[in-house]
């Protein structure tokens, strides 16, 4: 008898663990976006967005706009899906040949996996047909989606870093917005002496340092960097990438970020600012929504880092942002590429940059009294830059971008500048064959 | 019926469909698996053929090895936990005191929680600003011991490895306690009549009779550590730089995040021989002649 209960607690517990493994994965399966066929009268979309940014409304009610009047008779369903979440189906669907009909994709390198692999619907000939479309894109946005010639997706919005800062903790401390990069250290030292967290910075996710130590170099050596690490003339271990990495070392040691800010995600960080209680925050332009909507938003306001060599000045990280693609399998491509026709136009760009503070990827008169003056900066910044270099994890995607946030990461978390990014060199050498 | 069931063919006819499902989920997926670890691939565009280059690269991979040696210590501070600590507390709720059903429950409480679950709840444990531990330590004064625990390379992974050990320390008592349970209760009474301490009666009574269980279970510890995924990927995404990378979050950053998934099939194949050795190991280490009561 005693062995029964023995045998039958011992199942229950394999049992038990069974479930547990399962519960662990973290994968949502659940429905897949593959409704595409369904003759053709919903086009799904998949996008990057959970419940606390502030544009899923807009998009649903782009898709909501289109799906009421089209001459495809389609109605639009957009999914959304966290970040981390949607690379990972992304994937999985694309190896698997279940793609739904439109999908969120980054630029570059990001994309170029996926068009070699045949996945991805070729836009060109709807481009060519419609020369009033594809003008209406600022110069050289379409070119960061288009592989050998032929364009595979269009962008949404452009985007660039800022720096964010409070106005009113500017001027209660008596600093002004620094024009060059020995004053927006002083401004740093200023407000650190005064008490105030001078800038507030992620060290979780490792992107979000990354780009800080990014534009710093491009500040050192200008866009022509960007270009020889690119097609490979220049190695990672460069001197002006050591150099900027120890820069921004500097100010996490001189107490520039907060204090804890090496263990605290974006969220956290991001309200700090949020709420007043830090003086700057760098970051992509995007988050110009999130700030106009908190409780600072009529003390926010934006410049641009100035360069460490005044020479390299207006040179920022930039790029492209919420481009879409139309996959191979979308059975309705006219419809679909009637959407992204849409969602393009001036008429959705527009809501999307005076609502939801959206840098438009078009070129149209914008009318400034309909923006926060918040808006206005970040305008002014984006048509003053005279070059964008895209972050390192969108040029090279996962593998070297990825890896060389990593090593920013190590840096600030205590490691020989020159040691991480001899590895990250190392790391670049390797990965090719693998 | 004894002729029916005797029979060869009616075995095979009544195996047949738990062998099926167990080829479909099983065994084709892990020998596609070890195909796919000799491609260069992503799966998409035309794969190539490099033989076993996938695996000389991994073994030139500083962060793959850093990430074996990772699951070598998770697996060493699982069995420290789950072995000694585990039949330590067993032994002691084994005994017949007061509230030791209500203890059992408590201690196995944490290995029904979702690994998802306990990651965030130990993420805040761990916060830096307003975390469970930091404040503790000011409390009592130990305040220039406070620490970015999650976030600094040198104690990320043990802070990670004491969760492990906390969650499932409970799971294998459980277990053991069952083994304990099936050993006739006239031995302890005969041994206590020839004045046997607790201590005797555990070392020569109970040790040597549930050691057949103790070696299903350290197999289970072991191979659990070795392919132990959810706990790194909620806490710290096996971050910062890698530093607390275990294989198998190394193996889907390779496969999901830079498409190089020959690669991460390689990882897969490395894991599966490090779990199969594993089972060999502690048959060996654990071997026993059948006990017959």
């Amino acid at each position: 008898m005693k062995k029964k209960v023995v045998a039958v607690m011992l199942s229950a517990l394999t049992a038990g663990s069974l479930m547990l493994t399962g519960c662990g994965g973290g994968s949502s399966s659940g429905d897949s976006g593959s409704g595409s066929s369904g003759g053709g009268d919903t086009l799904t979309v998949m996008c990057v967005g959970t419940e606390a940014d502030t544009y899923l409304d807009a998009y649903n009610s782009i898709a909501e706009k289109f799906s009421e009047d089209n001459e495809y008779g389609v109605t639009v369903e957009i999914e959304f899906y966290e970040n981390e979440q949607y690379k990972t189906k992304l994937t999985t669907l694309m190896a698997s040949n279940a793609v739904p009909d439109i999908f969120f994709t980054w630029e570059l390198s990001y994309l170029q996996p996926f068009v070699e692999g045949g996945k991805v619907a070729d836009i060109t000939s709807y481009l060519e047909e419609d020369q009033e479309w594809k003008n209406s894109f600022a110069d050289g946005t379409l070119d960061l989606l288009a592989y050998d010639g032929k364009n595979y997706g269009v962008p949404t919005q452009k985007s660039l870093c800022v720096m964010f800062y409070n106005k009113q903790i500017f001027e209660e401390n008596g600093v002004e917005v620094p024009t060059t990069y020995e004053e927006f250290l002083d401004v740093c030292q200023t407000l650190k002496d005064n008490g105030v967290t001078p800038m507030t910075m992620c060290g979780t996710d490792a992107w979000i340092p990354a780009q800080f130590v990014q534009q710093i170099a491009g500040g050192m050596a200008g866009d022509q960097l960007f270009k020889d690490v690119s097609d490979g003339t220049e190695p990672w271990n460069n001197e002006t990438h050591v150099k900027a990495a120890e820069e921004v070392k500097k100010m996490a040691d001189n107490g520039y970020f907060q204090d804890g800010y090496i263990g605290m995600g974006p969220e956290e960080s991001t309200d700090l600012f949020t709420s007043g209680q830090a003086a700057m925050y760098f970051q992509g332009a995007w988050d110009a929504d999130k700030c106009a909507k908190s409780e600072v938003a009529d003390n926010v306001g934006a410049f641009v880092l100035p360069a460490y060599d005044p020479q390299y000045n207006n040179i920022s990280v930039g790029s492209v942002d919420t481009s879409f693609s139309v996959s191979e399998t979308c059975e309705n491509k006219d419809a679909a590429v009637a959407f992204l026709k849409y969602w393009t136009s001036q008429e959705s760009e527009e809501m999307l940059l005076y609502e939801n503070a959206r840098i438009p990827a078009g070129n149209f008169e914008i009318d400034e009294s309909k923006l926060s003056p918040l808006m206005v900066d970040v305008l002014n910044i984006s048509n003053s830059q005279v070059g964008l270099t895209p972050w390192w994890d969108r040029q090279f995607g996962a593998g070297e971008g990825v890896e060389f946030n990593n090593t920013c990461v190590a840096v600030l978390g205590g490691e020989d500048a020159q040691t991480a990014f001899d590895s990250l060199q190392q790391f670049a050498e390797d990965n090719a064959s693998r | 019926m004894n002729k029916v069931l005797g029979n060869k063919k009616s075995i095979a006819v009544f195996v047949l469909p738990a062998f099926l499902i167990y080829a479909v989920f099983v065994l084709i997926p892990i020998a596609y698996n070890v195909y796919v670890s000799f491609l260069q691939t992503d799966l998409m565009s035309p794969s190539r053929f490099v033989g076993i280059q996938n695996y000389v690269n991994l073994f030139k991979d500083g962060t793959f090895t850093k990430a074996l040696g990772n699951n070598i210590l998770m697996v060493i501070g699982s069995l420290i936990a789950h072995l000694p600590l585990a039949l330590f507390f067993g032994n002691i709720l084994f005994q017949k005191i007061k509230g030791s059903h209500f203890f059992q429950t408590v201690f196995f409480l944490p290995s029904v929680i979702c690994g998802v679950a306990v990651g965030l709840t130990w993420t805040f444990v761990y916060n830096s600003e307003f975390g469970l531990v930091n404040k503790f330590l000011e409390i009592i004064g130990l305040g220039s011991l406070q620490h970015v625990w999650l976030a600094d390379k040198n104690t990320a992974l043990f802070c990670i490895i004491v969760v492990v050990m906390w969650q499932f320390v409970g799971y294998h008592m459980i277990i053991q306690i069952a083994a304990m349970k099936n050993i006739p209760e006239s031995y302890y009474e005969a041994a206590e009549i020839d004045g046997a301490s607790k201590w005797v009666q555990f070392k020569s009574i109970t040790f040597p009779l549930i050691k057949p269980i103790l070696k299903v279970d350290a197999v289970l510890i072991i191979t659990g550590s070795l392919k132990y995924y959810d706990l790194v990927s909620v806490m710290t995404g096996g971050g910062p730089n890698h530093a607390t990378e275990l294989m198998s979050t190394y193996m889907f950053y390779q496969g999901f995040r830079t498409l190089k998934y020959g690669y991460a099939a390689g990882i897969g194949v490395i894991l599966l021989i490090l779990c199969m050795c594993s089972v060999l190991l502690s048959n060996f280490v654990f071997r026993s002649e059948p006990i017959e009561y």
